[in-house]
């Protein structure tokens, strides 16, 4: 009888131990996850096949115009073009600046990131290191600060952007937004936002430009 | 009263989504005829130049996400668990592949040195956004559904460590060591309206 109250425990507990454990995946999910609604949702896509058109509409004008411009022109063009893009040559712009007081996990910023992007960010730069391919992956490092390819980025976090500053600002800030969710995930935490005029990124150091 | 009410908004909102999504195919295909025909005139262009501004533009492209890359690499296809279906419109559970495991994927594949990364064909970079829409998922302004096929070009055996976090979600995940991977260049260049040179002689 008392065998088979311990093997009933243990057996509960385990079953507990897994309920806990995947309540906790999925609690972690949810945090991540901002209920935007079905509306905001159809917006997005929307929002995605209006930036489509533009890009088509976008290209078919540079086609027109490569196929009518000086050559020389044409090259000049796409020279400051990918420049701009590259990380190759400082560059600048209106846009927003975030700080951030404390370390906290990379995801939290990376969910940031990507919610800037998708309003329109244009440039990113964290502690003034331009967020390219050759810079990406970012990990924290207990409360140190975080590491960015080779980069140590110490706390404050400063998250320089170029885009436009006010959609910028509106993405981030709604109550249940990105910033909201880090701020109630991480206590005592500062977060500013500042909208700029204008905000220089540098260019990156030359080891970021071999490919 | 109420259920067939709530029935009908169901109904009008996979309407739109589906019109949305049957102009989105349209869309892809104008914008890959375009890119297409754009590439090969700067292409022709390009060739007349001298050999330092071909190599200057190469250089460029390549740091852009616009060049074709080859290497060794690794293949990761994800799948949602077969037993499960997210066919309704919320999807935020542990057998889905949510839009937060492909960005953390693509930041871990990133801190193993990959060089070049797509998903489901579409070149990635770090500023590609990667978002939840209904049951699909937003790349840039692609909507993906699973499974997802991320390809990354790299030291394979350091880029399998990146999708280990993944192996402790309830979904599927086979990984494929690839000899030589090709990953297109990504489709056309983001225009940009806010940013400029700082010094624009350069």
């Amino acid at each position: 009888m008392k065998k088979a109250l311990v093997i009933t425990a243990v057996v509960v507990g385990i079953f507990l131990a897994l309920q806990v454990r995947s309540f906790k995946k999925v609690e972690s999910l949810l945090q991540r996850s901002d209920s935007k609604g079905v509306l905001y949702e159809l917006n997005t896509i929307r929002v995605a096949n209006s930036e489509l058109k533009e890009e088509i509409a976008s290209q078919e004008k540079q086609l027109q115009e490569a196929q009518s411009k000086m050559a020389s022109q044409t090259i000049e063009e796409e020279l400051k073009r990918l420049n701009l893009a590259s990380g190759e040559s400082p560059i600048h712009g209106e846009g927003i600046e975030i700080k951030v007081s404390n370390i906290i996990q990379a995801f939290w910023v990376l969910d940031l990131i990507a919610q800037l992007v998708s309003a329109g960010a244009e440039a990113v730069a964290l502690n003034d290191v331009r967020l390219v391919e050759s810079t990406a992956g970012l990990r924290e490092i207990g409360t140190t600060g975080f590491v960015m390819d080779k980069n140590l980025l110490k706390a404050p976090l400063k998250i320089s952007v170029i885009g436009p500053m006010a959609e910028l600002k509106r993405s981030v800030s709604p109550a249940g937004g990105i910033l909201d969710r880090i701020k109630n995930n991480h206590q005592g935490i500062v977060v500013e936002v500042t909208e700029k005029k204008d905000i220089t990124i540098p260019a990156l150091p030359t080891l970021y430009l071999a490919k | 009263m109420v259920g067939s009410s709530a029935q009908a908004e169901l109904d009008i909102q996979k309407s739109l989504l589906s019109s949305f999504s049957a102009e989105q195919e349209d869309l892809k295909t104008q914008l890959s005829a375009v890119n297409e025909k754009l590439s090969n005139v700067k292409e022709t262009i390009k060739n007349r130049s001298s050999s330092a501004t071909i190599r200057k533009i190469d250089h460029l492209k390549a740091l852009t996400q616009l060049k074709n890359m080859k290497g060794e690499g690794l293949r990761i296809t994800l799948s949602d668990n077969p037993t499960v279906s997210r066919a309704n419109f919320s999807a935020i559970n542990e057998n889905f592949i949510q839009a937060s495991d492909l960005r953390d994927l693509v930041n871990a594949l990133y801190l193993k040195n990959a060089t070049a990364i797509s998903i489901n064909q579409k070149r990635i970079s770090p500023l590609t956004p990667i978002q939840p829409v209904f049951d699909s998922i937003l790349l840039g302004n692609f909507q993906v559904s699973p499974p997802f096929v991320i390809e990354a070009i790299g030291i394979p055996e350091a880029l399998i460590s990146a999708a280990s976090n993944l192996q402790q979600r309830q979904i599927h995940m086979y990984l494929e060591k690839i000899n030589s991977l090709e990953i297109a260049a990504a489709e056309g260049q983001k225009t940009i309206k806010y940013a400029s040179l700082l010094n624009p002689k350069e």
